[in-house]
C-alpha cells in the first residue's frame, strides 16, 4: 500500500508519526457501514498502536529533559508523574489531554473495543496527533 | 478457533513481519509493540468466546485485567490454576512486556512467546 504523507505530521518525530501512519493503515482495513467500524479488531489494534506513538512522543520528550533510557516511565502512572514534572508547571493542560487519551484510545479503543462510530474513532486519534504535535514542539 | 481470533494472531504475525532483524534481534520495535498488541487481544477475544461459551452473558464480559483473573478462576477451575498461572503469565509478557515496554527484542523470545499464545487460545477454543 503506498502511504501518503500528512502534512501535519511533518513536525512530529519519525517514530511516532510512524507509528499514527501504521495505526491510520490498520483502521482503512475496516469496513464502514452506517459511519460506524464494522470490524472491531482493526478498530481496536489501531487505537493500540496510536497509543504507543504518545507514549513514544512522551518518551522523546522526557529524553530530551535529560532522563535517560532507563529512567523512562513503565506505567501509566509513572507517565503522568514524570509529564506532571517535566512538563506541568507550564502546560497542565497536556496532562490532562494525556489523562483523557489514556481513557479514550487506550482504555476504550483498545483494551474494551467500546468506539465503534468513525466520528469517535477519529476523533480520538486526532486527539492523539494533537498531543504529539504539541509535545513535540515543547521538546525543542 | 474462532475466525476472529484466528485474524487477531494472523495480523498480529502479518504486523511482526514488517520488523527488521540483525543478528537476531528485532531492531524495529514498533512493529513488535504493535504486534503483542494485536496478539493480546487475539488472547482475550479467546477470553471471551470461552466465558460466553460458558454462559456469560456479552454484556457482562470482564473490563480490566483483574476481572479477567476473576471469571477464569471461577470458569476455568477444571484446569486446577493452571489457566490462571498461564494468563497472568501472558499479561505480563505480551501486555506489558511486549506491547506496553518493548522489552521483547530476541527473535527467539518473541517466537516463543507468540508460541505460548497459540497454546493457551488453542486450550480455550478448541
Amino acid at each position: 500500500m503506498k502511504k501518503k504523507k500528512n502534512k501535519s505530521l511533518t513536525l512530529l518525530s519519525d517514530e511516532a508519526i510512524r507509528y499514527l501512519e501504521n495505526a491510520q493503515e490498520v483502521l482503512s482495513k475496516s469496513t464502514i457501514e452506517d459511519n460506524r467500524y464494522i470490524d472491531v479488531k482493526y478498530v481496536k489494534s489501531a487505537c493500540g498502536i496510536a497509543y504507543l506513538g504518545v507514549l513514544k512522543a512522551v518518551d522523546e520528550y522526557l529524553l530530551k529533559k535529560g532522563l535517560t533510557k532507563k529512567e523512562l516511565p513503565k506505567k501509566v502512572e509513572e507517565y503522568i508523574k514524570a509529564l506532571k514534572k517535566y512538563a506541568g508547571v507550564h502546560n497542565g493542560k497536556l496532562i490532562r489531554q494525556f489523562h483523557d487519551i489514556y481513557d479514550e484510545l487506550h482504555i476504550a479503543g483498545y483494551y474494551r473495543g467500546d468506539l465503534h462510530s468513525v466520528g469517535a474513532v477519529k476523533s480520538a486519534i486526532n486527539t492523539a496527533k494533537d498531543f504529539i504535535e504539541k509535545i513535540s514542539k515543547g521538546k525543542n | 478457533m474462532s475466525r476472529e481470533v484466528k485474524r487477531y494472531i494472523e495480523n498480529a504475525k502479518e504486523i511482526l513481519k514488517k520488523a527488521r532483524k540483525e543478528g537476531g534481534y528485532y531492531i524495529d520495535m514498533k512493529y513488535v509493540k504493535s504486534a503483542f498488541g494485536c496478539l493480546y487481544l487475539g488472547i482475550l477475544k479467546a477470553v471471551d468466546e470461552f466465558l460466553l461459551s460458558k454462559g456469560i452473558q456479552e454484556k457482562n464480559l470482564p473490563k480490566k485485567i483483574d476481572e479477567y483473573m476473576r471469571y477464569l478462576k471461577k470458569y476455568g477451575s477444571v484446569y486446577n490454576g493452571k489457566l490462571i498461572r498461564e494468563f497472568d503469565s501472558l499479561y505480563y509478557q505480551i501486555h506489558i512486556a511486549g506491547y506496553y515496554r518493548g522489552f521483547l527484542k530476541s527473535e527467539k523470545i518473541v517466537k516463543e512467546a507468540f508460541e505460548e499464545a497459540e497454546i493457551f487460545i488453542k486450550k480455550l477454543v478448541r
